[in-house]
């Protein structure tokens, strides 16, 4: 709980990471990684959302019943969203047209109701709005992973800008394109193995790493996020 | 978690509602008065990209056009006028077609003579790989050259993408239904028409029908300018309505043939047209294959 910058990005971007280790907001991260940009673009606005939504609802703590905290939170968080929303309308068409639907979305987005109430609720403000900052990254980083792949298999280019123009072709001119990676199909099976890719990692560079503290702390994260999610899936 | 230790004294007292309420509200009221202030500095810029956007449409099919402006916008039609030096090149239609995934808005340009110019799309969401092929320069210079009775010219389809390619040909079909005199419109705006230069002999011999037309739009124009205000409803008058001869039958793509039930209507005004397109849609997938069963067994 202590204002450690560098921890609180190690645990929001690799230990807690919302998408690669707590499996939140599977929803955007599944609809909008078809290119680098689109995934660029909603973990910025990802990051915004949480930023400000975090930094608010940290202030207003103290005079927020618990019996309307979830009411408020989700006026805050909807407020924020629809004027991100607006700005990238007036600033980035392109990505607003790229990412559509998937911008007013954010506001059902787990990952910011979760940092809301498990961590922006109990915390001082400069902590929560470095936390929102960190779980941002920490999205973005996973949405960029899936859209890397996505991209570059489903269409041979990468980096190409919002409108499917531009981009370095990889593959050379020849390559046709494997449209299942830009169809959901596609997405699932990224995602899937770009998780399984991170937990292999994680758990190589934890068993190097065994006798070191950090190591410990991000695996107990780890377990009790599986947890988590174990007792969720049992209750639906 | 936190819930039963919350479970205090003074929850039910009235007092403590009052307050639940009082917190809700003022949060509320915050959050709408920052959206107020973000709503009101992005209003403009917002509207100027989505004209922008379609204004770069237009000049992408006009490409020798230097200029382009909004000339009519209603609830259900809305034409853009493309310049060159101060005279009218053509007029494009922006109109919106229902696809696989959600509406395809397009662009469709028709040059003075009365012929697609070009159709382009400005945003769709259909499906990548499948429907997105729609959105390709060779299947859309497809539609270039068709007029008013001919709109679609019986073009192929892109194989897979059915739907997709039938929303944009209904797209532009319903571009030509709408009536236009371009010499009324210029007389209208204070500019001139610069005529439609043909690429080659061919294409002349093709337009001299659609030219005498325009020649006749123009004598009833000028007899009464009163038209000009509502060119919609004139045009059962002065062409002879482009739908009617919704010579269905003649617009059926690809080479299906044979059975009637495969053929569907091109235009999406008729109610019936619009009921088969739907049907169309709920089957889709089964359509097309027994589009394909079809052919085999014609073979």
């Amino acid at each position: 709980m202590k204002s450690n910058v560098g921890k609180q990005f190690k645990d929001g971007v690799i230990a807690n990471n919302p998408v690669f280790v707590q499996l939140l907001g599977m929803c955007p991260t599944l609809a909008t990684t078809t290119a680098v940009v689109n995934a660029l673009g909603m973990g910025a606005a990802v990051i915004v959302v949480l930023m400000f939504s975090n930094l608010f609802i940290s202030l207003l703590r103290k005079i927020i019943p618990k019996q309307v905290r979830i009411a408020s939170y989700i006026v805050i968080i909807s407020g924020f969203v629809t004027a991100v929303e607006l700005i990238i309308k007036a600033f980035f068409p392109s990505i607003d047209a790229a990412l559509g639907l998937f911008i007013p979305l954010i506001v059902v987005n787990c990952i910011i109701l979760a940092r809301a109430e498990a961590f922006a609720s109990k915390n001082r403000p400069m902590p929560s709005m470095i936390d929102g900052i960190a779980t941002g990254a920490g999205f973005t980083f996973a949405l960029v992973c899936v859209a890397f792949v996505r991209e570059l298999l489903g269409t041979g280019k990468i980096f190409a800008s919002a409108d499917g123009t531009g981009g370095l072709s990889v593959f050379g001119g020849g390559y046709p394109g494997a449209p299942i990676f830009l169809l959901p199909a596609g997405a699932f099976l990224t995602l899937g193995f770009v998780i399984a890719a991170v937990q292999k990692i994680a758990s190589v560079i934890d068993k190097r790493s065994q006798n070191k503290k950090t190591a410990e702390a991000s695996e107990t994260a780890c377990g009790v996020a599986r947890d988590l999610s174990y007792n969720e899936d049992e209750d639906t | 978690m936190d819930k039963k230790e919350n479970l205090s004294t003074n929850e039910t007292s009235p007092k403590y509602l009052v307050k639940l309420v009082a917190v809700l509200t003022a949060i509320s009221v915050l959050v709408a008065a920052i959206l107020a202030a973000v709503n009101f500095f992005t209003k403009g810029k917002i509207a100027d990209n989505g004209s922008k956007a379609k204004e770069k449409a237009v000049l992408s099919i006009f490409t020798s056009g230097d200029e382009s402006r909004l000339y009519k916008k209603s609830e259900n039609e809305e034409i853009y006028l493309a310049y060159k030096d101060g005279g009218i090149l053509g007029y494009c239609v922006f109109i919106s077609s229902s696809g696989f995934s959600g509406d395809i808005d397009m662009m469709v340009g028709i040059s003075s003579d009365y012929t697609t110019a070009g159709v382009k799309i400005v945003s769709m969401s259909e499906t990548p790989g499948v429907g997105s092929k729609t959105n390709s320069d060779e299947f859309l210079s497809r539609f270039i050259g068709g007029n008013h009775s001919d709109p679609v010219k019986g073009c192929d389809a892109i194989s897979g993408a059915t739907i997709s390619s039938k929303a944009v040909a209904e797209g532009v079909a319903a571009a030509h239904g709408i009536n236009i005199d371009l010499e009324t419109v210029a007389a209208e705006v204070g500019a001139s028409v610069i005529q439609n230069v043909p690429e080659s002999d061919a294409e002349e011999t093709n337009n001299e029908p659609d030219e005498t037309e325009s020649s006749a739009d123009v004598d009833d124009g000028e007899d009464a300018n009163t038209e000009d205000t509502t060119p919609d409803e004139p045009s059962s008058e002065n062409d002879p309505e482009p739908e009617p001869p919704s010579g269905n039958d003649n617009y059926v793509y690809g080479e299906v043939g044979g059975d009637p039930s495969y053929r569907y209507g091109r235009y999406a005004e008729t109610a019936e047209n619009q009921y088969r397109i739907e049907i169309s849609r709920s089957e889709e997938t089964a359509e097309v294959e027994t589009d394909d069963e079809d052919e085999t067994e014609e073979e």
